[in-house]
C-alpha cells in the first residue's frame, strides 16, 4: 500500500506542475467598473442595429504603469444601462463583440433582456482565448449588436457599458 | 510655398486619394444580399476598415422543436447558444483586396456551428460568388448571392 502511494507521488507532482504551467503567466491586475459609452447613430429602424465604441487602450492610466506584454485578459463582468429606463422594453438580444486592426471579431458576451431599472448583467463567453492580442493593440473597437422593437427612431441611442477585467501581464 | 512643399503636398494628396478610393471601391459590397437557398437575407456593412454581414431576415424564423425564435444552438461555446440567429454576424472580417475581391474573412454555418475561411468575388454589381473553404480554396463550395435592392448599371 505504502509503495503504491510513493509510486503515485511523482505523477501527482507532475500533474500539479502541468496545470500550473497551463495557467496565464505574469502579474494579475484587476480593472473594476471600467465605463464606456457605445453609440448607435440614428435614424434607427426596427430590427437589428449596431452601436460601436473605439477604445484607445491606455494602461498607464488604468494600471498606473505600462505593461511590457499582456499575456491574458478575461472579462469577469459586463453590465449595461440605457440613458432612459423607458427604452428598456424596446431593446433586446444584445451581443457584445470586439475587433481591432487585422484581428478577427470575437464575441464577448450576450444579454437577452434588460432589467426594468437596474443595470443588466451579460452572460460572458466561456471561450476567451486570444483576448490578450486585442489588448496589445493601440486601439480596439467594441461592437454591440441589438434588436430594436420601436418602429423608427431619429435620435442616437447610447449604451452605458461597465465591465471588470482580469489582466495577466509582464511589467 | 517652395517647390519641396508643393511636391510633398501633391504626393500626400495622391496617396490620400488612392487610399480613399480603395475603401470606396470596397463599399460596393455593402447592402442586403440573399443566398441561393433563399433561407436568409444578410446585410453587409463596414465597421472600421473591414466588412461584416449579419442575418436580418429568416424565411423560417421559428425553430419547430422549441416553437421559439431560432438561436445559435450549435455554437461550440455553450454560453453563446442562446444568441438569436436573426441579427447574427455570419460573415466576418473581410478586407477589400482589389479586383472585385474581398478576402481574409470567415463564414459561419449556423446549421452545424462551423466557421470556414471565405472569399467573396463580385461578379457584377448585383451578384456575389461566396466561396467557403477549409485550408485551400480549391477544396470548398461556392454559393451565388443576389443583391436585394438591384442596382442599375451606371
Amino acid at each position: 500500500m505504502k509503495a503504491k502511494l510513493f509510486r503515485s507521488i511523482p505523477f501527482f507532482v507532475a500533474s500539479v506542475l502541468f496545470f500550473m504551467g497551463c495557467g496565464p503567466s505574469g502579474d494579475k491586475r484587476e480593472i473594476k467598473k471600467m465605463s464606456i459609452v457605445l453609440t448607435s447613430e440614428g435614424p434607427l429602424y426596427e430590427g437589428s442595429n449596431t452601436a460601436t465604441f473605439d477604445w484607445k487602450v491606455d494602461f498607464k492610466e488604468l494600471l498606473n504603469e505600462t505593461p511590457k506584454q499582456i499575456n491574458d485578459v478575461k472579462f469577469t463582468s459586463v453590465k449595461v444601462k440605457l440613458d432612459s429606463d423607458t427604452l428598456n422594453n424596446m431593446v433586446s438580444n444584445m451581443v457584445l463583440q470586439m475587433t481591432s486592426g487585422k484581428l478577427d471579431m470575437l464575441k464577448i458576451a450576450f444579454l437577452e433582456k434588460l432589467n426594468a431599472t437596474d443595470a443588466s448583467a451579460f452572460t460572458i463567453a466561456d471561450k476567451q482565448k486570444k483576448f490578450d492580442e486585442y489588448f496589445n493593440q493601440e486601439k480596439l473597437t467594441f461592437v454591440l449588436d441589438y434588436d430594436l422593437k420601436a418602429e423608427e427612431r431619429n435620435d442616437n441611442l447610447n449604451f452605458n457599458l461597465e465591465f471588470d477585467l482580469e489582466i495577466f501581464a509582464d511589467f | 510655398m517652395n517647390i519641396r512643399n508643393i511636391i510633398f503636398f501633391l504626393a500626400f494628396q495622391t496617396i490620400g486619394t488612392a487610399v480613399f478610393s480603395q475603401s470606396d471601391e470596397g463599399d460596393r459590397l455593402t447592402g442586403v444580399w440573399e443566398p441561393s437557398n433563399g433561407k436568409a437575407r444578410v446585410k453587409i456593412e463596414r465597421i472600421s476598415d473591414k466588412y461584416y454581414g449579419k442575418i436580418v431576415w429568416l424565411r423560417d424564423p421559428i425553430d419547430p422543436e422549441t416553437n421559439e425564435a431560432k438561436v445559435d444552438k450549435n455554437n461550440p461555446d455553450e454560453a453563446m447558444r442562446k444568441v438569436p440567429l436573426k441579427g447574427y454576424r455570419m460573415l466576418k472580417d473581410f478586407t477589400y483586396a482589389g479586383k472585385d475581391e474581398w478576402t481574409e474573412g470567415t463564414i459561419y454555418d449556423p446549421e452545424n456551428g462551423s466557421t470556414y475561411s471565405c472569399v467573396i468575388k463580385m461578379k457584377d454589381a448585383n451578384t456575389l460568388d461566396i466561396r467557403g473553404y477549409i485550408g485551400i480554396k480549391t477544396f470548398g463550395r461556392t454559393d451565388v448571392w443576389k443583391r436585394l435592392e438591384v442596382k442599375k448599371k451606371e
